[in-house]
């Protein structure tokens, strides 16, 4: 028999399901405008709308809200995307994927929030904020790097490698990998971006390379590389620095 | 710290104190003794055979056994079936009831192998098995007919003993499951023209690994199913109960759904008792709440300890139960079943209304913009 979709949901998700924090409708001001995504009906039993308020120079989503009926899946997915989607332009916001929602709200990295049985909700959510992204198409983004989407700290708890002085190079660079797998690729993913690692120099010093639009954009040496760093050091071990491989960028970094 | 109120068919489900001691009782060192059968034991098992065929209506010509889990009831009847007809006749069609395709897959999954093809039995826009929707689905090859009498989360009676008539007047085999049925609903089974019946002893408070199959009629089963006296006696006793306290389902229980039914529709407008309009289990209702979905609901609800469904046992939600019944997806994905017993009192639903409505206002944030 297959377990209870509730007995499977993680901590975080049954909070959002409790006490959603994103709620409600949002009003328009002089300089923002309101769209609204939608996706089903009530008529056919499960509904949801999501509300950006987008800044109208600068295609920055200054807030979002959701109104649903619907399942605990639908509820807890669409109030964690409007967290996801907040600060992040709408070109960003049209990359989210269920996968990072789902990130969003692991307790622990390597378990999912969500059992699969959810995948219609969360699509549902996505497909509302879709929608909603398509209303702002006439807004020139001026400043798509604004914001890294990498986010420190973001995707589980902090453990560092107590004797991470004794492992080898091989099992340095394969945890190293790892967390850069799961903290930090599906978020620079959301700008058709990538990052691997490409070697640990000096046991401390991390290469990264860069690909797709992360080549061209001005963060990757600055903010997205520091949030990188961050990661590692609140993960890993707190002497490991990043650097970029600048054979990688296609813009001159300093 | 609030009590907890279960609507939810726990008390339904839960094994009545008194066999709890009879279940797990400790053995003597002679019970399992191949060649020891004491007068005593074989008093006890006979009186308690007695007693369960007179409390049941199972008449002397029929057989019955106990069985290790409803399920195990469910696959004697069916390899039973298999044996006695379709192996010989070749008829090889089994109709199943839309609403307990579920229940039957195992199953299903199981026989296909052998050749046998399990078909639904659609629902009439009632929500019933009717003549018409039998004589739709019935062909020259049918050998079975087999549905469940009450759905445990609608309450919605299904009208055996017109289904199983009109089967047998074509000379097909029925099997009617009646879980839910004993303590709920006046019946005897002798009087009913199916030749297979089965049951969980847990929908009726018996223990709960404890399953029953009948044979009467045309149907005879091939089993041999063995039972300690302990677990006959404590099904014996189950059914015995449920018989003594079936007046009082009938009136109290049903007073007090009743009453639930009233106060909320008075507290939340557009409320809707979804099948008041047709004959149902005096403990179950089902109740669609407008611009909420009802697993929702019910999570919220479970969390301020008020415990109703959305789920049966064998995890098929009330949306697609409603959904096979013909209910729209509207009034199907907002509904909940609430279960009352015996043990419910209107103190249970004072409280429940209250929990309900504050459930129900912390939805509303969400529904506004929602036309």
């Amino acid at each position: 028999m297959n377990k209870h979709p509730w007995l499977t949901y993680s901590r975080k998700v049954k909070q959002r399901v409790v006490l959603p924090l994103y709620g409600g409708t949002l009003l328009q001001t002089p300089t923002t405008r309101v769209v609204i995504g939608q996706e089903g009906a009530l008529q056919e039993g499960s509904v949801v709308k999501i509300y950006l308020l987008v800044d109208e120079e600068t295609g920055v989503i200054e807030k979002a809200s959701f109104q649903a009926v619907g399942d605990t899946a639908l509820i807890a997915a669409a109030d964690t995307l409007c967290e996801l989607v907040e600060h992040k332009n709408y070109a960003q916001a049209s990359r989210m994927s269920a996968e990072l929602i789902d990130r969003k709200l692991r307790d622990d990295p390597g378990t999912v929030a969500f059992p699969s049985s959810a995948s219609t909700a969360l699509n549902r959510a996505l497909f509302a904020l879709m929608e909603a992204t398509m209303l702002c198409q006439d807004i020139a983004i001026k400043d798509p790097y604004a914001h890294s989407p990498v986010q420190e700290g973001g995707g589980g708890s902090s453990v560092h490698y107590e004797h991470w002085a004794t492992y080898s190079l091989a099992e340095k660079l394969s945890i190293i990998k790892e967390i850069i797998a799961v903290d930090v690729a599906p978020y620079v993913a959301l700008d058709e971006g990538g990052v691997e690692v490409k070697e640990l120099r000096n046991d401390t010093e991390v290469i990264v390379a860069y690909q797709g639009a992360c080549t061209t954009c001005f963060s990757a040496t600055g903010s997205t590389l520091s949030a990188i760093q961050q990661i590692l050091k609140d993960k890993v071990h707190p002497h490991l620095t990043v650097s970029p491989d600048l054979t990688t960028l296609q813009f001159a970094p300093y | 710290m609030k009590p907890p109120i279960f609507f939810d068919h726990s008390f339904s489900y839960h094994p009545l104190p008194s066999i709890q001691g009879l279940v797990h009782k400790e053995y003597p060192p002679h019970a399992f003794s191949p060649c020891f059968q004491s007068a005593e034991r074989a008093a006890r098992e006979d009186k308690a055979h007695r007693s369960l065929r007179d409390k049941l209506g199972i008449s002397t010509a029929s057989l019955y056994y106990l069985t290790a889990s409803h399920q195990e009831a469910l696959e004697k009847m069916f390899a039973t079936c298999y044996l006695q007809e379709i192996f010989h006749s070749g008829k090889n069609h089994i109709l199943v009831s839309e609403l307990d395709r579920v229940a039957f897959r195992p199953i299903e999954n199981k026989w296909r192998a052998l050749g046998v093809e399990f078909r639904s039995i659609p629902l009439s826009e009632e929500g019933h098995i009717t003549e018409e929707m039998l004589k739709k689905s019935i062909t020259p090859r049918t050998a079975l007919v087999a549905f469940s009498w009450v759905n445990p989360l609608t309450g919605v009676i299904q009208p055996a003993y017109d289904i199983a008539k009109y089967c047998s007047a074509q000379e097909i085999l029925v099997h009617v499951d009646m879980s839910h049925i004993v303590g709920k609903l006046y019946c005897t089974i002798q009087d009913l023209p199916a030749d297979y019946i089965t049951c969980a002893a847990r929908s009726f408070r018996g223990p709960h690994d404890i399953g029953i199959v009948i044979g009467q009629h045309k149907g005879s089963i091939e089993a041999n199913a063995s039972f300690f006296l302990h677990q006959l006696e404590a099904v014996e006793a189950a059914v015995s109960h449920a018989n003594a306290t079936i007046d009082e389902m009938h009136l109290e229980v049903t007073r007090l759904r009743t009453l639930f039914e009233k106060k909320l529709a008075q507290k939340i407008p557009g409320a809707q008792v979804v099948f008041q309009h047709l004959e149902r289990l005096p403990s179950v209702t089902v109740i669609a709440f407008p611009k909420v979905h009802g697993e929702y609901l019910t999570y919220l609800l479970a969390e301020s300890k008020l415990y109703a469904s959305f789920w049966d046992d064998q995890q098929t939600s009330l949306e697609e139960v409603l959904t096979v019944m013909h209910v729209s997806p509207e009034i199907a994905s907002s509904a909940v079943s609430f279960a009352f017993s015996q043990q419910t009192t209107e103190v249970d639903i004072e409280e429940a209304i209250a929990r309900l409505f504050s459930c129900y206002q912390q939805t509303k944030a969400l529904t506004q913009g929602i036309p």
